[in-house]
């Protein structure tokens, strides 16, 4: 097998990651605002049908063939009258009707209340089977719904809260640990009190490489590892702290008490203007602040943790600290959240017309 | 007249459903975050509806529907770049578990080194690599939607393998020493 081939060989290994399921929901729901709409201005199917309460079927043809024959006939009269003015054409306008005045625009039907109440009508019905009120003309899905989203959302992030926050070793940790197999184990960054690592005497720069006999290849290999065992079951964990190696019990709890704060662990923010960048990040659990000018020369890292540390911040700095920390907040929460984007308004959908 | 525009919009999350995948590991190697790359697949959809809508609205097929993708996604990051432009200060965050290509438990760190090789590649090669062996194009395929020759989208595609070997060598080499 030639290199190229195996390379090709090795990226079909790689695993793609594909939407979320907030983010497929969303699209449905913009698929299914886009049919409505098309069923709303009749553009797809060239006919809109609407059927009052008397049951008598209206029927309107394809609004965009009325804009061009509305066109036409703008052109038609500005012609006519220019012949007029320059005097071709003597014709008196009592006798010529051109504007087709039997036939309602559409706009014209939707203006009239009694069409109004037609329109929501067909529409209602059309999301019937959705518990869609008349209120969806604005937004087809209900609040009680988008509410339920969220909180799906925020069950589902559940399992993604833990209290030790992990990395994958470095090569120079291995060159370091020749007992420890290359390319396993995790370097513990951050460990919450009362989590259940905590409660086992595990700490900050440990390097945990194995659960009972199973080595620890990844982060998501050694939850999975722990969510196969019930709450209240004790499994090993073999470690290395300070070049030797040490095995310990640990109870697994629940997973929120068991794993807790790594989102804000793994995330950091930085801001960066003319005069530098400023990242404030987590360590030890700890906020950790590294400011870099410009040029690249560094004016403060080190700890955040009280005003003492704060006063050592350079003052044009001072006041971003909390611009960053809230980034981290909102950044977190936003992406446990529902995110919900709108279809824009179309020209001849509905919802313009209803404003009118 | 209800029941069709059910049926419309069944056809197109099936379609949705089928093809969700590969439309996002296109939308989100061009873009920041995965929130980025569902927002251009979910601006990308409203502009393919309005193009099918003059052929009976069936979902369109996938050459096309990356065309419109990547232009979306141009879109996006002009816009980006604009809003950036326009500030005195960005903050920008990082999301260390945001990854595109996620490895097999049993790859390690080769897998690693070779995600990492692919996101240094350049843009053009990128793309190609991404919609050959993610998206399953042709390059028939991927010629029609990048508007490129076929033989210019093969020969990209070989370049790209071959400058990911030697990527991936170095960084073999930088981590072992």
């Amino acid at each position: 097998m030639s290199n190229i081939e195996s390379i090709e060989n090795k990226l079909s290994e790689l695993i793609p990651s594909s939407v979320s399921q907030q983010g497929l929901d969303r699209i449905d729901e913009t698929i299914e605002r886009l049919a409505q709409e098309s069923l709303a201005s009749g553009d797809s199917l060239g006919v809109t049908q609407l059927e009052d309460s008397t049951g008598s079927n209206l029927r309107w043809y394809h609004s965009s063939q009325w804009r061009i024959a509305a066109v036409f006939v703008v052109l038609a009269v500005c012609s006519f009258s220019l012949a007029m003015k320059v005097g071709l054409l003597e014709v008196s306008l009592k006798s010529t009707s051109v504007i087709p005045s039997k036939i309602p625009s559409k706009l014209e039907v939707i203006k009239q209340p009694e069409d109004l109440k037609v329109v929501k009508a067909v529409v209602s019905s059309s999301n019937a089977n959705e518990d869609v009120d008349e209120a969806g003309l604005d937004s087809f899905i209900p609040e009680e719904y988008h509410l339920q989203l969220a909180l799906d959302s925020l069950h589902s992030s559940d399992f993604m809260d833990h209290g030790i926050a992990t990395e994958r070793p470095r090569a120079d940790l291995y060159a370091e640990l020749p007992q420890l197999p290359y390319g396993s184990g995790l370097l513990l960054k951050a460990v919450s009190k009362d989590g259940a690592a905590a409660g086992a005497g595990l700490q900050a720069m440990d390097v945990i490489y194995k659960v009972d006999d199973q080595l620890i290849i990844n982060e998501k290999q050694f939850l999975a590892l722990l969510a196969m065992r019930q709450c209240g079951d004790q499994v090993s964990v073999t470690y290395f702290r300070s070049g030797e190696k040490n095995i310990t019990a640990m109870e697994i709890k629940d997973g929120s008490a068991m794993l807790t704060g790594s989102k804000d662990i793994n995330s950091s923010a930085s801001i960066s203007d003319s005069g530098g960048t400023a990242t404030l990040m987590y360590r030890n659990g700890k906020r950790w602040l590294r400011i870099e000018s410009a040029k690249g020369i560094e004016t403060y890292n080190g700890h955040i943790v009280d005003d003492e540390h704060i006063a050592k911040v350079p003052s044009e700095w001072r006041n971003r600290i909390s611009i960053l920390q809230r980034s981290i907040e909102e950044s977190s929460e936003v992406r446990q959240q529902y995110r919900m984007r709108y279809v824009p308004k179309t020209k001849n959908g509905f919802v313009d017309s209803d404003n009118q | 007249m209800v029941n069709a525009a059910n049926h419309q919009a069944r056809a197109w999350k099936g379609w949705l459903r089928e093809h969700s995948s590969r439309l996002y590991v296109y939308a989100r190697q061009r873009s920041q975050s995965r929130e980025d790359a569902e927002d251009i697949i979910q601006d990308a959809l409203i502009r393919l509806w309005g193009y099918q809508e003059e052929r009976d609205n069936v979902p369109p097929d996938l050459p096309l529907a990356y065309s419109v993708l990547r232009f979306v996604a141009m879109d996006h990051i002009k816009k980006q770049g604009r809003k950036k432009r326009k500030e005195d200060a960005v903050i920008f965050l990082h999301d260390q578990e945001d990854y595109w290509l996620d490895t097999n438990a049993e790859d390690g760190e080769e897998a690693v080194m070779l995600r990492q090789a692919v996101e240094k590649l350049g843009e053009k090669l990128r793309e190609v690599v991404t919609l050959k062996i993610w998206g399953g194009l042709t390059f028939g395929q991927i010629a029609e939607a990048m508007t490129i020759s076929p033989n210019t989208a093969a020969s990209r595609y070989r370049y790209a393998l071959e400058q990911l070997e030697r990527k991936l060598e170095t960084l073999k080499q930088e981590r072992l020493g």
